[in-house]
């Protein structure tokens, strides 16, 4: 009987043995799937933990805000032209030209060239 | 006048109270012709008023320009005229016998300097702020011209 029993806690103790030597072994096991496999899985004990990576925040900072006001740069000139109201034209007796009603009560005369 | 002939337009001439009469100056010789000359030339497109505007607007670089024909005909295509007519225009020299005579009777008229403004003859030399252009002007309508 008390042979038996021994039997049993050397077979129950060879047991425990076994297990832990064969989840050690699976523990070191190589992971032979390519890294870039979708459906690679990865080994817990080869398992990569990235570190965190230093953000400067004076940079975060200062590029927003050009970034976010950042405007095309025209290609070509713009000629802006006053605009002014369409009024009637006409040539007075003299054969010059009169910008409006010709019956307006007040007449302004322009002598002027364009420098 | 560059800044002020919009407003007096806008002003007195479109709302019927005032009409203005542009006689030519060609004090400033060869370049006065020609952009007087594009004025015409615009004119034959009903753009008489726009390209004055245009002409005072640009004036700095038409001063420099190399090719003054040129430079008014691109004037001319922006403003969406046409180009070629203007062009054609320009290089016919139609006007220029009307602007001589237009600028020697100014002389005879004894304008001498420029720019020179009648308000219901009333004569005034140089440029003018509109705010004096509004006095003389609403003086003249309260007075029932």
């Amino acid at each position: 009987m008390q042979r038996s029993l021994s039997f049993l806690v050397f077979m129950s103790l060879c047991f425990v043995l076994s297990a832990c030597a064969s989840q050690a072994a699976i523990q070191v096991q190589p992971d032979t799937k390519a890294p870039n496999d979708a459906t690679a899985i990865p080994s817990p004990a080869t398992e990569i933990v990235e570190e965190p990576v230093a953000v400067s925040p004076v940079q975060t900072v200062t590029k927003a805000p050009t970034d976010a006001i950042a405007v095309p740069t025209p290609l070509t000139e713009i000629v802006e032209v006053p605009l002014v109201e369409p009024v009637p034209m006409s040539l007075d007796a003299d054969g010059f030209h009169v910008i409006g009603n010709p019956a307006a009560p007040i007449v302004m005369t322009e002598y002027s060239d364009y420098f | 006048m560059l800044e002020v002939e919009p407003q007096l337009i806008a002003t007195y001439v479109a709302t019927g109270k005032m009409r203005i009469v542009v006689r030519p100056l060609l004090q400033t010789g060869a370049d006065a012709l020609l952009a007087a000359h594009a004025a015409e030339c615009a004119d034959e497109q009903n753009a008489f008023v726009t390209m004055r505007s245009a002409l005072y607007d640009k004036q700095g670089t038409l001063y420099t320009a190399d090719d003054m024909v040129s430079a008014v005909a691109d004037i001319a295509t922006s403003l969406e005229l046409d180009r070629t007519a203007f062009t054609q225009c320009m290089t016919s020299e139609r006007y220029n016998q009307a602007l001589y005579q237009g600028y020697t009777r100014a002389t005879t008229d004894g304008i001498i300097g420029r720019p020179v403004f009648e308000l219901n003859g009333q004569r005034l030399v140089g440029a003018q702020s509109f705010e004096t252009f509004q006095r003389i002007i609403d003086g003249l309508i309260a007075a029932g011209s």
